[in-house]
């Protein structure tokens, strides 16, 4: 039916196999880092299996009143207790889920864990006649004839496409942004302000790398130097240049994105998908098995992505405020030649 | 299936791929880094049939791209791509086998105190199909069979309004089954599924049944004292003066009445329309005409005094 | 097919294998700058390691060096970045400013916002008109912000979308009779074009100098084109003399009807509800609809023909 308390069972089950609980372990902030999971025999002692660390216990205000009342020596004490106390009676929400607050402040990379991504449901995959065989990797199991994709893999994924992330921005790489099912837009955006990428939220436009000239053409470009400021004494040079391509694509659609990826493919960049159990992992050079059908699951995979690239940005820039590049950076003379040839104005006439 | 065990080391001499390109399923590119450099990506789609590896192989082209002069400069992401290699997407591992556990405290004979003892409840030993050996298995929880039990006595539970969301997915945290009544939980069948579950794990020698009656009985009070409390709660507000207004059943009603006297207007139209034409018909009115539309008309009220 | 056997593949492999050189030393020259420090955002803050200490650097130099060329906006890969950079500004402003108190549309003030072509021209990007409609959308739920709270950021935002000169400044003064008394409508109705002089009179009728006998052969016509004077029953109160040009006969008996009512309500304004309900001072909008290639008309196919 509803499949809650998933960690917890899975380790319990596992525990009562008397395996050793994998990389699961690393991600469950349920089970304590520091010591080991010791498996349990049948025939030992009873203990609690997870150490959870115990849940404060709402603190009853009424029971606080009387023992304040008791404390306090006159009445004229009491009173005033009880009336400072009074304002505490009911109650009060804490913590609540607000959908909006993972667009907001998207969690960073280090803050993963598996309770997270299950609550935003990127568990959840298709149903089992709709699967392709090539995900059978990430598939922990079968739930009401709708295949359950592994927590535990989809964080390992996750980090790994964010460690990706982080370094290509940290090397000044152009990051694209693409999910172009209805209401990704603003996660697209924001991952994309976040990791000073790039978005796109409505139709690829196919082409759009294969053949740029014609259809990013017209679209502006800016020489910068290493500090991201805007050198406009080079304008001049960005007019007959070809239309610039991305250097990792992220896409949280495979499915409908078939020809950017394909078009990824013939220009030789490195992609990142979000792949359900009915995509093709084969289409992506990084695919993240999760759930591509839960705004929020996307949401908070685009939002992870985001801030893994916004770390890359900061280290980026840190490293020109000390001069120095993480990538080598295009020269004044490599601008002023003619890209197609590779050599400088009029060197065509001179060579004839 | 020997082809699964096949593990194909990096620096292995070309004469050796053959196992592996006649199986391409279990061809594992991130172990084989130094053939696949060596190979251009046409190369390699033709020798693997129908898979699609150039997303998986950008570094591998993006190096012989360079190699070969095409292109004039190295891409940032090369080494990037280089440290952090793609998964093995291709590689099939056996899917992780699912058993129902049962936890159960129970006195064996010979001790006094009771030990926990986890129950595995074996399969049947029905010889697996080879074919299914990499098919994902059907995940099983104790609480399944209670909760189809519980549903199944009370279908009516299944028509209330229940919140399926999870803020933090550790809502669970905050749960103590010792009790059914849970802090920011609506008691409902879910309650007694896992208070019966935390019976059957903790009580020493209990049984499904007594179990279930012990969560059952439990439920039963807190839904009779919810009701008694909204009750109460309605005959406090009206005491103070509040109105509550039709309710749904008196609203329908409502609305239902109105239906039948339009249809009686409708009806007592029809009734002398007839009436009329058939006096036309007759040529001269007579006294018959005027009493069958009487009649109707009784009829009518009849009918809708009966209703 | 030779091609397909895997030994010739091998061989084909083995060759390129010779001929290929190793990309590792040009690969080596790059390491300098990448592989200075690595620390990932997935570690926790306190393994990370410091930065190595900066050395002495010509700043001057280094920051008027060019480093790299990155496109202007964020929505360079969507091939219309000015346009959706405009959304997503409007888009911002109208959540920033969601809570501010709004009027009925009626009530807010006039914009004009830029015609198609002319936005087109303004982002220089070829924007498709439902792309334009709903940016149109978001300017209008802006402007309905209650005019004395709107922000000056707002007020800015949306000025820069108003085509030049403000068409609705300038306010049409109601029409009045000449001196002589005369009130003049003009009306067009399919391809024909209407102007009346109306004059107080006897119920005199001159259209293109002919009488209204001459002019329409048919009753119905006629009818139609004193329809305004006939409705009001202001037949034998006013001299009609219309020049009408172009179209048909009933386009131009209609115009007439037009043109008429329109002079009618300069000299009777409170005529106005009245002509409204007959129809008279309705623009039938309706034109000849064009033909299509592969039609014989504007929808009718040839007929088909099995050879």
């Amino acid at each position: 039916m509803i499949v809650r308390k998933f960690g917890m069972r899975q380790s319990r089950q596992l525990l009562a196999m008397s395996r050793r609980a994998p990389i699961s372990a690393r991600f469950n902030s349920a089970i304590p880092t520091g010591e080991p999971v010791v498996p349990v025999m049948p025939t030992q002692e009873p203990e609690p299996i997870i150490q959870a660390d115990p849940v404060p216990r709402v603190e009853n205000p009424l029971v606080e009143m009387m023992s304040a009342q008791s404390q306090a020596k006159t009445p004229a004490q009491q009173e005033e207790s009880r009336r400072s106390k009074f304002h505490k009676l009911g109650t009060s929400v804490k913590a609540s889920y607000d959908p909006e607050n993972i667009l907001r402040n998207p969690p960073k990379p280090s803050q993963v864990t598996l309770e997270m991504l299950l609550a935003a449901g990127t568990h959840l995959g298709h149903s089992t006649s709709r699967w392709n065989p090539q995900n059978s990797r990430y598939i922990y199991g079968i739930r009401e004839g709708v295949h359950i994709i592994s927590l535990d893999v989809t964080a390992a994924y996750l980090r790994r496409a964010a460690k990706v992330v982080e370094e290509v921005a940290a090397r000044g790489g152009l990051i694209l942004f693409a999910g172009t099912r209805k209401g990704q837009k603003r996660a697209v955006v924001k991952a994309a302000e976040l990791a000073k990428g790039y978005h796109i939220f409505e139709r690829w436009i196919p082409g759009s790398l294969t053949n740029g000239e014609q259809i990013l053409g017209h679209c502006e470009t800016r020489v910068v130097n290493a500090l991201d400021e805007v050198l406009s004494e080079f304008k001049a040079d960005l007019a007959d240049r070809p239309s610039l391509k991305p250097d990792l694509v992220v896409c949280l659609n495979p499915l409908e994105n078939v020809v950017l990826l394909h078009e990824c493919g013939l220009n030789n960049v490195p992609t990142i998908g979000v792949v359900d159990t009915d995509a093709d992992p084969t289409r992506v050079t990084y695919p993240i098995p999760a759930n591509d059908d839960s705004l929020r699951a996307t949401c908070l995979i685009a939002g992870i992505l985001g801030r893994a690239g916004e770390a890359g940005q900061v280290r980026r820039l840190k490293m020109a405020a000390e001069g120095q590049t993480t990538y080598k950076p295009i020269s004044a003379a490599e601008l002023r030649l003619d890209p197609f040839t590779g050599l400088p104005p009029g060197g065509e006439a001179q060579k004839k | 299936m020997d082809g699964l065990a096949t593990f194909w080391p990096g620096g292995a001499a070309l004469g050796q791929s053959e196992p592996a390109f006649a199986n391409p399923i279990f061809f594992a590119p991130a172990t084989s880094f130094a053939l696949v450099d060596l190979l251009s990506s046409q190369q390699y789609l033709i020798a693997m049939g129908k898979i699609n590896l150039t997303a998986l192989r950008v570094r591998q082209t993006a190096l012989s791209q360079f190699a070969s002069g095409k292109t004039s400069k190295l891409p940032q992401w090369v080494d990037v791509v280089g440290d952090i290699p793609p998964a093995e997407t291709l590689v099939r591992t056996r899917p992780p086998q699912h058993q129902l556990v049962q936890q159960r405290l129970k006195t064996i004979t010979g001790t006094t105190k009771p030990q926990v003892v986890f129950q595995v409840q074996e399969k049947r030993r029905k010889p697996k199909k080879p074919s299914r050996t990499f098919m994902p298995v059907e995940l099983k929880y104790e609480e399944d069979q209670l909760r189809t039990e519980f549903f199944r006595d009370h279908p009516w539970e299944l028509a209330r309004p229940r919140v399926l969301l999870e803020s933090t997915g550790k809502d669970f945290e905050h749960y103590d089954w010792s009790r059914i009544e849970q802090p920011g939980k609506r008691l409902d069948g879910e309650s007694v599924v896992q208070r019966q579950l935390w019976l059957l794990n903790n009580v020493p020698d209990i049984s499904k049944s007594t179990a279930y009656d012990i969560a059952r009985r439990e439920f039963y009070r807190l839904r009779l004292k919810e009701d008694i409390q909204r009750r109460v709660a309605a005959e406090e507000a009206a005491a103070y003066g509040a109105e509550f207004g039709p309710s749904y059943m008196d609203i329908g009603m409502q609305q239902e009445s109105e239906q039948y006297d339009k249809w009686v207007a409708w009806a007592r139209n029809q009734a002398q329309i007839q009436g009329q034409r058939a006096a036309a018909l007759s040529g001269a009115p007579d006294l018959g005409t005027e009493n069958e539309v009487d009649a109707v008309e009784a009829d009518e009220s009849e009918e809708v005094a009966t209703q | 097919m030779a091609w397909t056997k895997p030994n010739v593949v091998q061989a084909m492999q083995s060759l390129r294998l010779t001929a290929l050189p190793k990309p590792t030393s040009r690969l080596s020259t790059l390491q300098t700058h990448a592989r200075n420090s690595r620390s990932y955002a997935t570690e926790a803050e306190a393994t990370k390691t410091p930065a190595p200490a900066a050395q002495e650097i010509n700043f001057g130099t280094f920051s008027s060096k060019p480093a790299r060329i990155i496109p202007a906006s964020p929505a360079y890969f969507s091939g219309s970045p000015r346009f959706i950079d405009h959304v997503l500004k409007l888009e911002s402003l109208q959540a920033k400013y969601a809570s501010l108190p709004t009027v009925v549309a009626g009530e807010a003030p006039r914009m004009a916002w830029f015609k198609l072509a002319q936005f087109r021209d303004y982002v220089g990007e070829p924007v498709p008109m439902k792309k334009y409609k709903s940016l149109v959308k978001i300017l209008q739920r802006l402007n309905r912000i209650q005019p004395d709270v709107v922000p000056a950021e707002v007020r800015e935002t949306l000025g820069s979308f108003l085509r030049p000169g403000n068409p609705y400044a300038v306010q049409n003064e109601p029409a009045t009779l000449d001196e002589n008394g005369r009130a003049r409508g003009k009306g067009k109705r399919k391809e024909s074009s209407a102007v009346v002089q109306l004059v107080e009179g006897e119920g005199e009728v001159l259209i293109n100098g002919k009488s209204l006998v001459e002019a329409f052969k048919r009753v119905h016509d006629r009818e139609s084109a004193l329809w305004a004077l006939r409705c009001t029953q202001r037949m034998d109160k006013y001299n009609v003399w219309a020049t009408v040009r172009g179209g048909g006969v009933t386009g131009q008996a209609e115009a007439v009807t037009l043109a008429t009512a329109r002079a009618l309500m300069v000299h009777e304004p409170g005529l106005k509800g009245v002509l409204r309900k007959a129809g008279a001072i309705t623009v039938d909008a309706r034109r000849v609809e064009r033909k299509k290639p592969g039609h014989v008309k504007a929808r009718k196919m040839p007929t088909w023909v099995k050879r």
